[in-house]
């Protein structure tokens, strides 16, 4: 689950129909949103992954 | 890196049908995963919409193809408005990563039994959480364009139990 909800962030890109749809309700960027995305994805791996390898 | 042995294996047969078979177990994981990935995500959606009270019309599952390998959902709130709709949009692809934390974390402390229960509960929750009048599997031989792959699609004509007990 971390490796693919990475992998679903970065295939689907800055243009997913969610963020598409958040840029037409809200003004704000698609990239901005790719950009949250991204991160949470990257920072639960790393913490993730961490636990996982009993390094935390 | 005394305490290290290292066995020359490279090569052996034995090795190499060791690389193929987990060469073919990551390829199937790797569909497998994705599935259940594509899940979680449309479950974000739904535990969004009901955190902020929506009603879940439907929710639709199609599996990937060869031109999509993570294959598409869709999960209908009523109403689709407001800042409701901004957080449940958001939510979707935040819900992986931190449902993958959450199962690191308990699996960390020494139950993966749990997180293997949870899994399944919650895999059986997307199914009852729209609770199902009209549910079932889409297979292209059930349509005459047969464009799409099969797919998932649930239907409710009830409005769920909100744990917030408000529903819109």
């Amino acid at each position: 689950m971390l490796i693919g909800g990475l992998w679903m962030v970065l295939k689907r890109n800055i243009n997913n129909m969610d963020a598409v749809k958040l840029t037409l309700a809200t003004w704000i960027p698609r990239f901005v949103w790719f950009a949250g995305w991204l991160t949470i994805a990257m920072v639960s791996l790393w913490v993730g992954g961490r636990l996982l390898l009993g390094r935390a | 890196m005394g305490q290290w042995q290292y066995i020359p294996v490279v090569g052996q047969p034995v090795a190499s049908a060791m690389a193929f078979i987990a060469l073919v177990l990551i390829a199937f994981a790797t569909e497998v995963a994705a599935q259940i990935v594509r899940v979680a995500h449309e479950g974000g959606h739904m535990m969004a919409a009901l955190l902020f009270g929506r009603r879940i019309t439907r929710f639709d599952l199609q599996e990937a193809r060869g031109a999509d390998p993570l294959g598409s959902g869709a999960t209908h709130t009523d109403p689709q408005t407001g800042f409701g709709d901004v957080f449940i949009r958001f939510a979707g692809y935040a819900t992986p990563p931190l449902v993958g934390l959450i199962g690191a974390h308990v699996i960390a402390n020494g139950n993966s039994w749990g997180v293997l229960v949870a899994g399944v509960v919650l895999l059986l929750a997307v199914l009852v959480i729209p609770r199902s009048i009209r549910s079932r599997w889409r297979s292209p031989s059930c349509f005459s364009g047969a464009s799409s792959g099969p797919s998932l699609r649930v239907d409710q004509a009830f409005r769920p139990l909100s744990p917030l007990g408000w529903s819109g």
